[in-house]
């Protein structure tokens, strides 16, 4: 049960995280190749449909142990996931031309940026983490 | 508090009691550090038999089902299995971190994040071990976090 709880409040982290870039992505592709297009509400529930495609990737990653080798393989797999849930997405939504090469390099460079953000963001909260470890194993020490 | 140390003869069994309110956990600490300290652990190394004391052990591995006890540079083998051995420790500086693994806290130097939620134990002789991320919590809270 502990288990699922903590998989449900990591994937919300990881859903906040990507929201955030891909809003910064979309942001960034409208101004650079569409500075004149109106935007309707239904982008705003795509991204987020989007977005949450893309949080079910965390599911790659199970519960049980597994090799550092193999954490390594399903992140990779989980980048590819992103790419094909992403172009999937545009090609339906209709959010660019997919026969353009600057927008399809331009999006390849956003996905990359925020995957490596997200996995920056991740690390850093365990760094954090372990900051607290290292003091809380201080302090049993001097219990000692 | 007082403390009362009485002599007995050599045939006599020593026996410490504990007269106390309630048995908080600095006591709990206390007895547990007691039962380190009493214990041996039989081990083997090649053909050879001897006893160690389990606070010299830095961790326990289980390997194809055999396991090993690690100490500072040396590797010993025990009959005993992972969850005997994390029963008999249970409460004391021993610490399951992992399906295969229990190791001593007073032996790590340091934690340090790894991939995807799990962590990594700097032990004082410099191996580092897994900490898979279903233990972190159970660490923490050992930790007192």
């Amino acid at each position: 049960m502990s288990d699922l709880v903590d998989k449900i409040k990591s994937m919300i982290k990881t859903f906040s995280y990507v929201t955030t870039g891909v809003l910064f992505s979309t942001a960034l592709f409208i101004s650079v190749f569409k500075p004149q297009a109106s935007l309707d509400v239904t982008l705003l529930w795509q991204i987020l449909c989007t977005t949450l495609i893309c949080t079910l990737g965390n599911l790659l990653y199970p519960s049980r142990e597994i090799s550092t080798k193999q954490i390594v393989i399903r992140m990779f797999i989980h980048y590819l996931y992103i790419h094909v849930v992403i172009f999937s997405c545009a090609y339906f939504f209709d959010w660019f031309e997919l026969n353009n090469g600057q927008m399809r390099v331009f999006m390849f460079i956003c996905i990359t940026v925020v995957f490596a953000a997200v996995s920056w963001f991740t690390w850093h909260e365990d760094k954090k983490t372990s900051e607290l470890l290292n003091h809380s194993l201080e302090k049993y020490r001097k219990r000692e | 508090m007082k403390i009362i140390i009485e002599d007995i003869g050599p045939d006599d069994e020593e026996e410490i009691i504990i007269r106390c309110r309630e048995v908080d956990e600095t006591i709990m600490r206390f007895v547990n550090r007691l039962k380190i300290k009493k214990e041996k652990l039989a081990v083997r190394q090649g053909e050879k038999i001897m006893q160690i004391e389990p606070g010299d052990v830095y961790y326990f591995e289980a390997v194809d089902n055999k396991v090993f006890l690690y100490l500072d540079k040396n590797v010993y083998e025990t009959r005993l299995k992972l969850y005997e051995l994390e029963r008999r420790f249970a409460g004391t500086d021993f610490f399951r971190v992992s399906k295969s693994v229990i190791l001593n806290l007073v032996k790590v130097e340091n934690f340090y994040p790894a991939f995807n939620g799990r962590f990594e134990a700097l032990m004082k002789n410099g191996e580092r071990i897994i900490i898979s991320r279903q233990y972190v919590p159970l660490l923490k809270n050992k930790l007192g976090l």
